[in-house]
């Protein structure tokens, strides 16, 4: 297994698990207390486990409006978008954050899960259209954080310096060595930094150091199950297009990109929804949900909501099965009755 | 490193067992829980029900998995800890105390009682586990 180059931070600190072959902190202390921790006060995670591609050239703009749903040219510096890399079917081979960082030179952070896929494609799209686009992958050189959760600003000026309230959601600003983001993936206010290894790495221990919450991917998991953000790999893969998760609206018509042609004319025969129990109990993947006597469906993913105290899942269902629904899932022989909810679980 | 008290007998699927007045009190060890994670839904049997040595009893919830308790005898349960149903995390926190699951009047104590480990067998298996 391949170790971030932050390991040596929390070795002794942390529970492991293998995620598509990089050995990460599942937990420090406990979910359920990390995940309150980021809805409360605030919690920090290593992320350089995500793929990060630097993209260079005169026509980098140009190659990513290609490559992606969203429309990259169109940002200004210092701006980010989220977005899909598409098929030439219209499925999502994987979603990412594009971060314009200059007129010719773009970062893309995408899923860990499919790491090789996109280096693969990202390459062969390059090449597909004559872009001349250089793509770096500065690999253990830069790592990667995210702080997370309602004192994160504050506390980040405190051991940083650095003051990112007037910086807007989506944005970026360099500062020193490292790149700081508004962004994340939890619900939750809070930055995403990159640089170089060394510098990450200080900044990690002087947030640990002023009483941060260390999370791993367990509760970035529930976190991100309790705002309905589906996942790569896990509630979306390549035979999935972004209708079907209620997310054209990053889907650029104005530009040529490949999948286009095949997202044209949608005809989605199901939608990505939520799942609530009444009671408390723990949903997960691939458990099944009886929506009427012969209208059936399986979650993608799911788990217990930390805040909720209920169970929450994601799952694709017939377009006629709309929010509001009454439903029963089965889990493990006995039947709970649950509510189909238009993501997010919680509102923030 | 888990704590494994003197005084209780343990099954190689991590539970351990008191035996007091005929009565088996059963829970999960230490490790079990450390190795869980937060514990957040206990599915208890019902009062009554007949358990059979070393096959499921009960299911424990964590966050990452869900997890089959099994029966260290075969016997009867007689009564159920309705407090980890209200508080699943007393597992975590008191496995050999407050967070006991249910009873048992055992069937064929003498003979399965033999099968069963103890502190320094258990101890011994679970440092032959790589994350002990």
């Amino acid at each position: 297994m391949v170790r971030t180059p932050l390991y040596p931070v929390y070795a002794d600190r942390a529970r492991f698990i293998d995620f598509y072959g990089w050995e990460m902190p599942v937990w420090f202390s406990s979910i359920e207390r990390e995940h309150m921790a980021v809805r409360r006060n605030a919690g920090v995670f290593d992320i350089s486990h995500m793929k990060r591609t630097y993209v260079h050239g005169k026509r980098a703009a140009d190659y990513l409006d290609y490559l992606c749903g969203a429309k990259p040219s169109a940002l200004k510096k210092g701006r980010l978008a989220y977005t899909h890399v598409l098929n030439e079917r219209g499925g999502i081979i994987d979603d990412g954050i594009v971060f314009r960082l200059a007129e010719d030179e773009f970062l893309f952070v995408t899923n860990a899960c499919t790491t090789q896929r996109m280096s693969s494609w990202m390459a062969e799209v390059a090449a597909r259209g004559g872009f001349e686009v250089e793509l770096e992958d500065r690999g253990s050189r830069e790592a990667m954080i995210a702080l997370q959760g309602p004192t994160s600003l504050s506390v980040l000026k405190e051991v940083t310096g650095l003051d990112m309230a007037s910086v807007r959601r989506f944005e970026c600003v360099p500062y020193s060595r490292i790149l700081v983001s508004r962004s994340g993936y939890t619900g939750e206010d809070g930055v995403e930094i990159v640089g170089p290894s060394q510098d990450v790495l200080e900044v990690f221990e002087g947030l640990l150091g002023k009483g941060v919450e260390p999370c791993g991917l367990g509760s970035r998991d529930t976190l991100r199950l309790e705002m309905g953000y589906p996942l790569a790999c896990v509630d979306f893969n390549e035979e999935t297009n972004p209708y079907e998760m209620d997310a054209q609206r990053f889907l650029d018509f104005t530009k040529e990109f490949i999948g286009r042609e095949a997202l044209e004319n949608p005809k989605p025969t199901r939608l990505l929804k939520g799942v609530l129990t009444d009671d408390r109990v723990v949903l997960r993947g691939g458990y099944t949900v009886e929506c009427s006597p012969d209208v059936r469906a399986k979650l993608t993913s799911g788990t217990l909501s930390p805040v909720l105290g209920k169970g929450i899942g994601l799952g694709f269902f017939p377009i006629s099965v709309e929010a509001g629904s009454r439903v029963n899932v089965e889990v493990r022989g006995k039947t709970y009755s649950a509510i189909i909810v238009k993501p997010p679980f919680i509102k923030k | 490193m888990s704590a494994i008290p003197e005084g209780i007998l343990y099954s190689k699927e991590h539970e351990w067992v008191r035996v007091e007045q005929g009565i088996c009190t059963v829970g999960i060890t230490d490790y079990a829980q450390s190795k869980l994670g937060d514990v957040v839904v206990v599915d208890l049997p019902k009062v009554g029900a007949r358990l059979e040595y070393m096959k499921p009893a009960c299911s424990i919830d964590s966050f990452k998995a869900v997890s089959d308790v099994y029966s260290p005898l075969s016997g009867t349960v007689v009564e159920v800890n309705p407090e980890v149903s209200k508080d699943p995390g007393v597992v975590n926190r008191d496995p050999y105390g407050k967070g006991w699951l249910f009873k048992l009047k055992p069937e064929r104590f003498e003979e399965e009682v033999k099968l069963l480990l103890k502190p320094e067998e258990y101890r011994r298996l679970i440092e032959g586990l790589s994350d002990a």
